[in-house]
């Protein structure tokens, strides 16, 4: 396959999605480009958890694909969609980091053993050069003071800064960051952010559903809102985000503005 | 009763004591083991998702867990010969303790991985990990840190069961007992003594199963 710098990582098409009778996604379509910071902003329930859980097959879908760096996720491509199994299941999220909003460390390994188990027991990255890359992985995040506490002894913040190294010791191609700071107390929201915009000036490509409205503002490529299932409105924040087209983002801007 | 002629009485058939103790710890460090891995075997396919074996191993489960161990004993050592296989006492008596203890195992594991949230499966997935994999080093060894206090306890019933292999012939603590009754006619003091002895084994064991929970709650908590 060969692939050039405008080539999506991410392609999500026509994804239709439903729990029981429930209909969650009605048709999404998204590109995310190498290196694009996309932000994803929606009223609760309107599928944006979904959505990023579909990218990297937490969920199953109904109908539609998604590929990322141009592996099929979920389902062979063409019109069988045989479902892929769980080995090729898992070398697609391999490529697919994810941050939750409530961290998800492994509380009975320290937090350098969280970094390195992806490494040592998926890649079979020798221990110690995942030791190295896992300590230098911590120090970009502020914790490499903490390598040898368990997760339980951690804050809120730090926790989540330690299951941000644990999903770039991966090496992914794309980031999906889910609220990852809604749980956390005001006063440990910035230092998050902060290794977040890291990531975005690195060059890092990069989905992220949050609620941080200054976020979205200065670090997004692009917003998408969601609503309803669908994506409603789509644009460069200083365009959209200055002057929504529809009046369903206009008034979701409204009642957040204080954020 | 008093304290010096059981003194004597214990000093004097001291090393028959001994030999009883050494068959029922033998069967314990036999059995607990091979508990705790059938424990693990049997908790394997409901967690898997593998439903068909996942049913038959319900229903071994449920089977070992509704019939006495004396009979499951008896079953092994008196059954198998008219198999044509030939098993000795200590090795049918390990065998049924095992899986006896095994399905009870498996049912304490099995609550403790139900009580993990399916949140860190998720967070294996999630860098790629397999789901045996999430299982080996994920879910498994959290679901077992939660339930040392069960495991602990259940280990404390392994080692008074073992006594039951008495029943087959093996020259336990127990029988041991029985024989010295016959032999001295003191049938008090005899068990007096047995059950020191077991008391012995169980809380030393009750002890280091606290000591282990202790480590386990300070390090993980
Ligand atoms: N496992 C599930 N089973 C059934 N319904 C679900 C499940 N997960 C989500 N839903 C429903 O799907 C809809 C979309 O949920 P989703 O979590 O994607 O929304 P969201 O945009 O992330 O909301 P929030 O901002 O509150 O996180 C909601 O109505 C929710 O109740
Ligand atoms: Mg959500």
């Amino acid at each position: 396959m060969t692939s050039t710098a405008s080539d999506p990582i991410v392609s999500v098409r026509k994804l239709h999605k439903s729990f029981d009778k429930l209909e969650v996604l009605k048709g999404i379509d998204l590109d995310v480009r190498r290196g694009e910071v996309v932000v994803v902003l929606g009223p609760s329930g309107s599928g944006k958890s979904t959505m990023l859980r579909c990218i990297n097959f937490l969920e199953t879908f109904q109908s539609g694909t998604i590929t990322v760096d141009g592996r099929p996720v979920g389902y062979e491509a063409g019109d069988h969609r045989r479902p892929l199994g769980e080995a090729r299941n898992a070398k697609v999220r391999e490529h697919v980091g994810m941050v939750f909003q409530s961290y998800n460390l492994f509380p009975h390994r320290t937090v350098i053993e969280n970094v390195m188990m992806g490494p040592v027991k998926v890649k079979k990255v020798a221990r110690a050069l995942a030791r190295e890359k896992g300590m230098a992985l911590l120090a970009k995040v502020g914790m490499d003071h903490k390598a040898d506490a368990y997760p339980g002894q951690l804050s809120g913040g730090q926790q989540q800064r330690v299951a941000i190294a644990r999903s770039l010791a991966m090496e992914p191609s794309v980031m999906l960051f889910d609220e990852v700071t809604s749980a956390l107390d005001p006063e440990l929201v910035g230092e998050v952010l902060k290794v977040m915009r890291g990531l975005a000036q690195e060059g890092m490509t990069m989905i992220v559903v949050t609620h941080e409205m200054g976020f979205a503002r200065q670090v997004a490529d692009r917003v998408v809102f969601m609503d309803g299932g669908v994506i409603v409105e789509e644009g460069a924040p200083g365009d959209i985000m200055a002057a929504p087209k529809t009046e369903r983002f206009g008034n979701f801007l409204s009642r957040n503005l204080d954020q | 009763m008093d304290v010096a002629p059981f003194i004597s009485f214990l000093t004097r058939y001291w090393p028959v004591f001994v030999d009883g103790l050494q068959i029922t710890a033998f069967v314990a460090v036999l059995a607990a083991p091979a508990a705790f891995i059938a424990g693990i075997l049997l908790v394997l396919p409901a967690v898997s998702g593998w439903k068909g074996l996942a049913a038959v191993v319900r229903g071994f489960v449920e089977l070992m867990r509704n019939t006495p161990l004396l009979v499951q004993i008896y079953l092994l050592y008196f059954g198998l010969p008219l198999l044509g296989i030939f098993w000795g006492a200590i090795t049918c008596g390990v065998i049924a303790i095992a899986l006896q203890h095994g399905a009870f195992l498996s049912e304490i594991v099995r609550a403790g991985i139900q009580s993990l949230s399916v949140r860190q499966w998720e967070a294996g997935q999630s860098i790629g990990m397999r789901r045996f994999a999430i299982l080996r080093l994920v879910i498994l060894p959290q679901a077992l840190i939660k339930v040392t206090p069960a495991l602990g306890n259940q280990l404390i019933v392994l080692v008074k069961d073992t006594s039951l292999v008495s029943a087959i012939g093996v020259m336990d603590l127990t029988l041991t007992g029985k024989v010295l009754i016959e032999r001295s006619g003191m049938s008090f003091e005899v068990f007096i003594a047995v059950a020191l002895f077991y008391l012995i084994l169980t809380t030393s064991l009750g002890i280091a199963a606290r000591l282990v929970e202790t480590f386990v709650a300070r390090r993980y908590a």
